[in-house]
């Protein structure tokens, strides 16, 4: 298996100045790629409230 | 575009992720294409239209599910000529309007751009439980094959236009990047050109991060200097300070003192996993290798395909303050060229 050097940045234009003109290695370059785009809204919701109302209970009981 | 394509299946048939039209009343968009500017942000997109007149003009607004999403109420005017592009109306999306004279205020869609999540809870009882998982394809359209195809998270990068224009693009991770955070809400970089000399393909200029220039590597030719006096053909990468691995273009459009924000947004909510016969591996955050069939380990042949799985997990007590916050994930690949005698 060929050693395969992945060059960032060069799209679909190979980066030959930065390999002299007699490299023993392969040559690769980086494949154009689309991300996946992806997102969440994360939020407080009500579990948090009643969770926290039940705590202040407890403490207030546990006060007198 | 060549290259590796990631695609969700819709209907029992994979589609490109992009931008898609969904829930359409009428057909009002002839068009929507996501661009690589580093603009687009995954959410729903539904477009209302009023003041219409078929075939001439209406008006546009954008409405997303949830109000924190900053292109949330967007309105314009646009054309209903069936060629006009906008990429203004949901930035990152190029979308064009129908010009049919049967368009009226009662057609609308929505953009469904990238795989939005919707809400999750951070609070308990609610919190820590792992979303719904998607299984993903991934399509070489390229010519050549692919080596060393993988999915990984990492740092992500979101543009944010305020003044005028400085990017033509800002590719979508940062490797070495820095998320700056204020009172735990993910907070920007102003990114600001100045010295604008020279016009159209011709124009440099200096690029200021939060007021100071920055080193940079130009990826065309592989010179370092700082980011003073930089073109607006070239790619650049920066290498060093906080948005270091941040790879950009600069607009020729740009002006003297135009500014966008850069927000860098930490990979903490993603996890991916391997395919198994249509299935999920082991569910992490590490490089994930993309395979197709009866392939080497990384290997998507020209024309072939590969499959993994994402999933979003919020911990108790996660970032309620930064939505909609990005949780993208990175494709990359290599093509092998040639022995390197010749070049």
């Amino acid at each position: 298996m060929p050693t395969i050097i992945p060059i960032v940045g060069s799209d679909d234009t190979p980066l030959t100045k930065l390999f002299p003109a007699f490299a023993s290695v392969n040559v690769g370059r980086r494949l154009e790629t689309e991300p996946v785009e992806t997102s969440v809204n994360v939020v407080e919701g009500e579990g948090g409230v009643v969770v926290y109302d039940v705590i202040s209970e407890i403490l207030d009981s546990a006060r007198g | 575009m060549p290259g590796l394509v990631p695609k969700i299946e819709v209907s029992g048939v994979w589609t490109e992720i992009g931008a898609r039209l969904v829930d359409q009343t009428g057909t009002p968009v002839t068009s929507a294409e996501a661009a690589l500017d580093g603009l687009v942000l995954s959410d729903d997109y539904t477009l209302a239209f009023t003041d219409v007149v078929a075939g001439t003009s209406a008006t546009v607004t954008v409405t997303t599910p949830y109000a924190a999403n900053p292109y949330n109420g967007n309105s314009r005017s646009v054309d209903l000529d069936g060629t006009t592009e906008y990429d203004d109306v949901v930035p990152g999306v190029t979308l064009v309007f129908s010009s049919s004279l049967s368009f009226t205020s009662s057609w609308a869609v929505t953009v469904r751009v990238g795989v939005p999540f919707g809400l999750m809870n951070a609070f308990p009882p609610d919190s820590g439980e792992a979303s719904s998982e998607v299984r993903l394809q991934v399509e070489n359209t390229g010519a050549e094959d692919g080596a060393d195809c993988a999915v990984r998270l990492l740092p992500i990068a979101k543009r944010y236009i305020k003044t005028g224009v400085v990017f033509a693009a800002v590719r979508p991770f940062a490797e070495g990047a820095t998320e700056k955070t204020s009172s735990g809400v993910v907070s920007p970089y102003a990114m600001t050109v100045l010295n604008v000399a020279g016009s159209g393909s011709a124009k440099t200029m200096d690029l200021e991060v939060d007021g100071a220039v920055v080193d940079v590597e130009n990826l065309t030719d592989g010179d370092a200097g700082t980011s003073e006096g930089l073109n607006v053909v070239d790619y650049y990468r920066i290498t060093d300070g906080d948005l270091e691995g941040v790879e950009f273009k600069l607009s020729e459009d740009a002006v003297n003192a135009d500014e966008e924000n850069l927000l860098i947004f930490s990979a903490i909510f993603q996890e991916i996993a391997p395919d198994t016969d249509g299935l999920p591996g082991d569910w992490g955050t590490t490089d994930v290798a993309l395979t197709e069939e009866d392939q080497e380990e990384g290997t998507i042949t020209a024309g072939g395909v590969a499959y993994f799985h994402i999933r979003l997990a919020v911990g108790e007590f996660g970032n309620t303050k930064s939505n909609p916050y990005p949780c993208c994930v990175a494709i990359e690949g290599s093509a092998l060229l040639a022995a390197g005698w010749e070049n």
